[in-house]
């Protein structure tokens, strides 16, 4: 089935609640998303694809959301932006790039998204839960969203993030251990 | 914590209305699109904000800007065609400099225009310089000159001047004058670009990819958001070459020259305009400057996979009252067959200016006074021994 214009709003409506989720898991700023939405949603209307059905749709979205906020991730670190009151707490950044290092520059602006996603949630527990979420590493995070969230196998997470899918279970794993989530063999 | 929670947690996160609303109308028609993002503090050295993204191959034109220059009434363009012939001036008057903050804003507004955000109105244009009232915002058809107020502009006018650099750019490749004469150019590329590829060279969607990666490795910039222009350069003496560029409109120019027949990178520059008209550093700081821009310069050499035996190292940049011209330390690597690779930096930033294969001959022609001399006035050079050498 090939995009016409006038789905796209029909699109943004249908998938644009999924990719606001994973794109704040990701980005942990709500001013990002935003833009990123948009821009994926922008690229759909440039390319085009001819998809094969809703889950190959549904897949690419997210794909290309992930692949834009990978970007505007590693674009913070490369070029920071402070606010005037954090301007002690600068971290040299090392030219090189690395995961890690897209890291540190996702998870320390964890606190703005929990503080302002907790109104969604009533139960403590809830919010305890999204606190524990934002807490894990930038890869953990992603790997373990669409697991368990939109409900992902592994060879599928595999194909959306580009990685091997020993790599997914890596992540899967750590992340489990560290949300010491309570699961049952597969 | 129980594997369910964490879908029961996020089935009750949902995005506002309002952003999904906002993100359809920005999709749907053109608008000016509210800004999100919070003000802050420059900490790199880099003026420019550039969003990156991952698409493999730039169109240079984006398809919603085409649709918006092709829905432009016919008697507009001609209109336009004709307003640039009869223009006597190779170049746009500015009543004044852009500030430091409008040509920040008009990086991203450039990179909104590419994504659909329009003006909402045209630039006010006027026939003559008379009509001009002081603090207006116009452009006099006369004199080729845009009029700005003596306050910063608004999003709006930084949009309509933008809208209006397009429309003139594309009534121009319509003047039916001209038309024969880009086809005919165009013709002769892609002929020029088969025969290329016939005789084993690389594509021009090759040389794209790559230029497009080389703007993420040496400069940490994705294309998007940015104009690319890219076509085969016969230069003579047989090199053939592809120049690829992006730019973004009046605030930066990236330049990529692929091999045409092995596709390695044999020179890549920058221009930023928040470089023009700078003074140089002080030779003293530049100085400070150079073992660290030394490093960089090796680096540089690494992410390009360049791992070779040097037999010289050379510093070399030009003093002119005491300070460095262009704060450029341009290093020399050079072999023992005499070719070798050459790497600047401004040391006023610590940022690449430029990369280039090169040979002993062009450092010991660059590094004569009489050389110097005879293109800029007043200008000393200096050498540096960084390896080997005298």
């Amino acid at each position: 089935m090939e995009i016409e214009e006038r789905q796209i709003e029909e699109m943004v409506r249908k998938y644009s609640n999924m990719l606001y989720k994973i794109c704040i898991v990701i980005l942990c700023n709500e001013q990002d998303v935003q833009d990123a939405i948009q821009e994926t949603f922008c690229r759909l209307m440039e390319k085009r694809p001819v998809f094969e059905g809703e889950e190959h749709e549904k897949a690419w979205l997210i794909r290309v959301a992930t692949n834009i906020c990978k970007d505007m991730l590693r674009f913070k670190m490369r070029h920071p932006k402070i606010s005037i009151e954090s301007i002690g707490s600068i971290k040299a950044v090392d030219s090189t790039e690395t995961i890690d290092s897209i890291d540190v520059i996702g998870s320390t602006q964890a606190a703005d998204p929990i503080e302002r996603l907790s109104a969604y949630l009533v139960a403590p527990r809830y919010r305890e839960t999204l606190t524990e979420l934002f807490k894990l590493p930038l890869k953990l995070r992603t790997v373990i969203y669409l697991h368990y969230v939109e409900e992902y196998q592994i060879k599928e997470i595999s194909d959306i993030l580009g990685i091997t899918q020993h790599a997914v279970k890596k992540r899967l794993q750590r992340g489990r251990e560290q949300l010491r989530i309570l699961y049952k063999e597969e | 914590m129980e594997r369910q929670d964490l879908k029961k947690t996020m089935d009750q996160v949902h995005i506002r209305d309002k952003m999904q609303e906002d993100i359809i109308r920005n999709l749907r028609r053109p608008g000016k699109r509210k800004s999100f993002k919070k003000t802050g503090v420059l900490a790199a050295a880099l003026v420019l904000a550039v969003v990156t993204a991952a698409v493999p191959v730039q169109a240079a034109i984006r398809y919603l800007i085409k649709e918006r220059m092709e829905g432009m009434p016919q008697e507009e363009v001609e209109y336009l065609s004709d307003m640039q012939a009869g223009q006597k001036i190779s170049a746009d008057g500015f009543s004044r400099p852009y500030s430091q903050k409008e040509k920040e804003r008009m990086g991203e507004l450039y990179k909104d225009y590419q994504k659909g955000i329009f003006p909402e109105k045209e630039i006010l244009r006027l026939d003559s310089l008379k009509e001009v009232e002081e603090n207006m915002f116009c452009y006099v058809e006369e004199t080729g000159c845009f009029y700005f107020p003596n306050r910063e502009l608004t999003d709006e006018e930084l949009l309509e001047v933008i809208d209006f650099n397009y429309k003139r750019e594309y009534a121009l490749t319509r003047n039916p004058e001209i038309q024969p004469e880009l086809e005919q150019k165009e013709k002769e590329q892609k002929k020029r670009q088969t025969l290329l590829q016939e005789e084993g060279g690389i594509s021009l969607e090759q040389a794209k990819g790559s230029a497009e990666g080389w703007l993420d490795v040496l400069f940490g910039l994705s294309a998007d958001g940015m104009e690319e222009n890219a076509y085969l350069d016969e230069p003579g003496e047989g090199i053939r070459r592809y120049c690829v560029n992006y730019s973004i409109q009046s605030q930066c120019y990236y330049y990529f020259y692929i091999s045409g027949t092995d596709g390695r990178l044999t020179g890549a520059d920058c221009s930023l305009s928040a470089d023009l008209n700078k003074e140089g550093i002080e030779e003293a700081k530049a100085k400070e400057q150079m073992e660290f821009c030394y490093k960089e310069a090796e680096e540089i050499l690494e992410k390009l996979g360049i791992s070779d035996e040097y037999q010289d190292i050379y510093c070399l940049y030009l003093v002119r009252d005491g300070k460095v011209i262009g704060s450029n330390l341009a290093y020399y690597f050079l072999k023992e067959d005499e070719s070798g690779y050459r790497v600047v930096f401004c040391c006023d930033g610590n940022y690449l200016r430029s990369y280039q294969e090169t040979t002993l001959l062009e450092y010991e022609s660059k590094s004569s006074q009489e050389y110097v001399s005879e293109r800029i006035e007043g200008a000393q050079v200096r050498t540096i021994s960084l390896k080997g050498g005298n």
